[in-house]
């Protein structure tokens, strides 16, 4: 026998799992072949302390857990619904309660479409969505995907990413200098975000067109501690976000 | 279905093994918990279908069937994030360490036993492909036979055994690897 197939052999030799006359073969070759012999070593270490690990036990709690969602399914059963998909058997008499499910669904649906376009707070999203798009320009490597001061360089890049074409202006000489932009998704649409610097602060400014369920806040916002701030001007909604402080956030609306 | 009570007395004391079995393969807690109770619910409507054969082998092929296609999801969302080993990768560490074994030092064997650690080996086996880890944790720690492992992975015998095999020599180059790096920086 080769080293190759010793070793390939090893395994299920450690395991008994050999037939008598591979497993002498198997021996004989280890015994007198130092290789070998420490490939076993090896594995003998390997398994033993891969035992030695033991298995890791479930955290406290899931056994209740799975309990009560496995009485769940019980009752669910029961009415014909499921947790989660049935993938199994099927039958006869659960056809008319899938049906029924089904119209259910369908009709949740609707409501559920319903509430999305009637959300009563259209303007909470969208405070919601530029927190989050500037919170996460934050946490990625570059807050922007175009760095650029010169705003003649920024706006052509939004060129064909946005149907619109955003004003672009450089505050350098107010104390907000442009770093560059972004693109970002708010409110079911993909709007244009400007980066600027005032000291340490980070502000993104998004702007999309105005149109008739354009939504700004009556006065500057908080959410998660980050100042908010909205405004329309020149046909254009804009949303500011920033840590730094209000009266510097309205400064700069002043200004842009 | 019937509701059959005896499904809890059956399955749950399998509890542990169907846990960590998920947790080596997903090797995040919350996930497998969620991988565990899943499998759990499935075991219960396909009860009627079990026939009084040993019930760990047929609870943890469901388990390892769930646990898999949440991998297969997960890896959809994770396709282009940066590997966590090349986020931290230490600048300062000469580079490529793992392969060049230097001559004068002490024979890998010896290391490999000195280094019987228990860090070590979590972090061989997190290296391994889920397919080499799914056969170690089978046979190494539930101690299941060759035909008991087929049964959980819906493989022949012969299939366990090349893969075990592979699975060990893997790890072994593996932990090698590791406890070669370690060395290193102790010194």
């Amino acid at each position: 026998m080769r080293c190759e197939e010793v070793q390939d052999l090893a395994s299920a030799w450690l395991d008994n799992e050999l037939s008598e006359a591979r497993a002498n073969a198997v021996a004989e070759h280890e015994a007198h072949c130092e290789a070998c012999h420490g490939y076993v070593t090896d594995l003998r270490m390997i398994m033993s302390q891969m035992s030695l690990l033991g298995r890791e036990p479930a955290p406290p709690g899931l056994e209740e857990r799975i309990r009560v969602s496995l009485a769940e399914e019980r009752d669910a059963d029961e009415r014909g619904q499921h947790i989660i998909p049935f993938t199994g058997r099927r039958r006869w008499s659960g056809f008319v309660q899938q049906a029924a499910s089904l119209a259910a669904v369908c009709l949740l649906s609707v409501f559920g479409t319903w509430a999305v376009v009637h959300r009563p707070d259209a303007v909470s999203t969208t405070e919601h969505d530029v927190v989050a798009a500037h919170v996460r320009s934050l946490l990625q490597d570059s807050p922007i995907q175009v760095t650029s001061s010169d705003s003649h360089t920024v706006r052509p890049w939004f060129n064909g990413k946005v149907e619109f074409a955003p004003p672009v202006k450089d505050l350098a000489a107010e104390g907000f200098p442009l770093v560059g932009g972004r693109l970002d998704y708010v409110d079911g649409h993909r709007v244009a975000t400007l980066v600027y610097r005032h000291g340490l602060h980070t502000i993104s400014v998004f702007v999309w067109p105005e149109n008739a369920a354009s939504p700004t806040l009556s006065a500057p916002a908080q959410l998660d501690g980050l100042n908010v701030l909205s405004w329309t001007k020149d046909g254009m909604v804009w949303w500011a976000v920033s840590d730094m402080e209000t009266g510097e956030m309205k400064e700069m609306r002043s200004l842009l | 279905m019937r509701a059959p009570k005896g499904f809890e007395q059956q399955a749950l004391p399998h509890l542990d093994a169907a846990y960590s079995l998920a947790f080596w393969l997903m090797r995040d807690r919350a996930d497998a918990e969620d991988v565990v109770q899943d499998a759990y619910i499935r075991a219960l409507r396909g009860f009627d279908g079990f026939r009084g054969e040993a019930m760990r082998p047929w609870l943890l092929a469901i388990v390892r069937n769930v646990a898999w296609r949440a991998l297969a999801v997960r890896r959809r969302f994770t396709n282009n994030v940066i590997p966590i080993e090349a986020a931290y990768a230490r600048p300062d560490q000469d580079e490529p360490g793992v392969m060049d074994i230097p001559s004068g030092e002490p024979s890998a064997e010896t290391r490999l036993i000195e280094a019987g650690d228990r860090a070590l080996l979590t972090r061989a086996l997190d290296a391994l492909t889920p397919l080499f880890r799914e056969v170690l944790v089978l046979r190494e720690i539930e101690e299941m036979s060759y035909a008991e492992i087929a049964t959980v992975l819906g493989v022949p015998q012969g299939t366990v055994m090349s893969r075990l095999s592979r699975a060990r020599a893997e790890l072994r180059l593996r932990f090698k690897d590791l406890a070669q790096e370690n060395g290193k920086h102790a010194v």
